[in-house]
């Protein structure tokens, strides 16, 4: 059932169109059908919650076009639970808004792709596409906040869509210099090419720089956090609730994302406290003299593993084991095929 | 500098785009003028990515006879998106600076302020 990763996007979005053509017709047609897109995004949120709990990380091709190449859609035990929390709120605001208001379909039909909107920031596993996301996110935010009734939402929606957009921009920008860094655009596969660039570049770190700036923007993190209390307090009550309970959080999910997937620097010290194990091992094997772990000055993931034994046939028994051949396997997988073997006399 | 300015003026260009654009989008006070601002912040990094993709006697990347070297076509993908997005953007933002010319008869954000507050 990994269908249900692609459909809690599109559902809503596809939800939006109807909502926008049923308006021409039945004026107030809106609530219903926002309310029925939210049922199914929650349905096919829980659905994936599930699938995740019982079968693990579930993957999405777009298209059919395989990763890194094409884009996939990724579901995993964060991304999961934080659909789930975009899925109810966003049932519970139209439940709200029913007495609330604003009534009319054009409300509903920006509701819907905001919800549309941060389903995909959510479950997207490619940075590209996240940034488009993010785009689509903003766009409904800044034309709900300003649907508000008081002269001033207008003003406080301009402010939102400014300072927004500048955001967006430089994580635009950084997703820029992670590809010519790397050129991927996929998340697993940047984490794996930005460690083999080396997270001393400059361009690497100009890319973490801009990612992360721009979206703390989205998050309204201090000092770039101005455009947040107007927003908030301009917009209509069902909006005001909406963006506060999701807009913000979602772009705080997408730094986390950012930081955990995308850059992770401290393989390294997890390959050292690893060594450190596999030298205990080895001080207690026949022959065995002495094995440390040398690093290049230069660059710190260049390492060198140097073993002394009393005899060449002692080593070469520990060299064959299974146990040898697990730790090469496991080395390989978190330096990204880095293990060069030299074998000295 | 001159051998920057001569072999890599595309990145030059990029950064004072930016650079002017997000200087008027905090210095001037007119809401059209920052709208105008932010675009230009946006084509410079549309120029930025466009330059990214270029390969020195690169052919535009559709299959042809006798071509061998392609420039990137992903960049040009990538930036015909972020342009949608950008005048979707544009469009939202000139929507809003109509309905606060309605409302305040005006366009200065230092005048749209004072007013906020007198209310």
């Amino acid at each position: 059932m990994t269908d249900a990763i692609v459909l809690a996007v599109v559902v809503p979005i596809f939800g939006a169109m109807i909502s926008l053509i049923a308006g021409l017709r039945f004026e107030r047609s809106g609530w219903t059908v926002a309310a029925l897109t939210c049922l199914a995004q929650l349905g096919a949120a829980l659905v994936i919650l599930f699938t995740v709990v019982q079968d693990g990380k579930q993957r999405y091709e777009l298209a059919g076009f395989s990763p890194p190449a094409g884009i996939e859609l990724v579901a995993d035990g964060i991304s999961a639970l934080v659909m789930l929390l975009v899925a109810t709120v966003s049932l519970a605001v139209v439940v709200y808004a029913r007495q609330a208001g604003p009534r009319g379909n054009a409300f509903y039909t920006l509701y819907l792709l905001l919800a549309g909107g941060l389903a995909g920031v959510t479950l997207t596993g490619d940075i590209f596409n996240m940034y488009v996301f993010l785009e689509i996110t903003g766009l409904a935010a800044y034309a709900l906040v300003a649907s508000g009734d008081s002269t001033k939402s207008a003003v406080a929606g301009l402010k939102y869509l400014i300072l927004g957009t500048i955001g967006a921009s430089l994580f635009l920008l950084g997703v820029g210099y992670a590809y010519v860094a790397t050129g991927t655009l996929n998340m697993v596969d940047l984490s794996e090419q930005l460690a083999a660039a080396g997270y001393s570049s400059r361009l690497v770190l100009g890319a973490f720089g801009l990612l992360v700036t721009g979206l703390l923007v989205k998050v309204a993190l201090f000092p770039v956090h101005t455009w947040q209390p107007g927003a908030y307090s301009n917009a209509p009550d069902s909006v005001s609730v909406y963006i506060s309970a999701l807009v913000s959080t979602v772009a705080a999910y997408a730094v986390a994302r950012v930081l955990y997937t995308v850059f992770t620097p401290d393989y390294r010290n997890e390959f050292v406290e690893k060594f450190d194990d596999v030298g205990g091992v080895l001080a207690d094997m026949d022959g065995h003299i002495e094995t440390r772990l040398l690093a290049n000055v230069g660059d710190e993931n260049d390492m060198f593993i140097s073993s002394r034994w009393e005899a060449k046939e002692d080593a070469m028994e520990f060299f064959s084991g299974d146990a040898f051949r697990e730790t090469v396997d496991w080395g390989r997988d978190v330096l990204d095929d880095r293990p060069r073997h030299v074998f000295l006399a | 500098m001159i051998d920057l300015l001569t072999t890599k003026y595309n990145y030059v260009a990029a950064i004072l785009l930016m650079a002017g654009g997000l200087y008027m989008v905090i210095g001037d006070r007119n809401l059209v003028k920052k709208v105008i601002g932010m675009n230009l912040f946006q084509t410079g990094i549309f120029l930025f990515f466009i330059t990214t993709a270029f390969v020195d006697g690169g052919e535009p990347p559709v299959i042809a006879e006798g071509v061998e070297t392609y420039v990137s076509p992903l960049p040009h993908v990538l930036i015909l998106t972020a342009i949608v997005v950008g005048v979707s953007l544009t469009a939202v933002a000139l929507t809003l600076i109509i309905r606060i010319y309605s409302e305040y008869g005006t366009l200065r954000e230092d005048v749209i302020t004072e007013m906020e507050t007198d209310d």
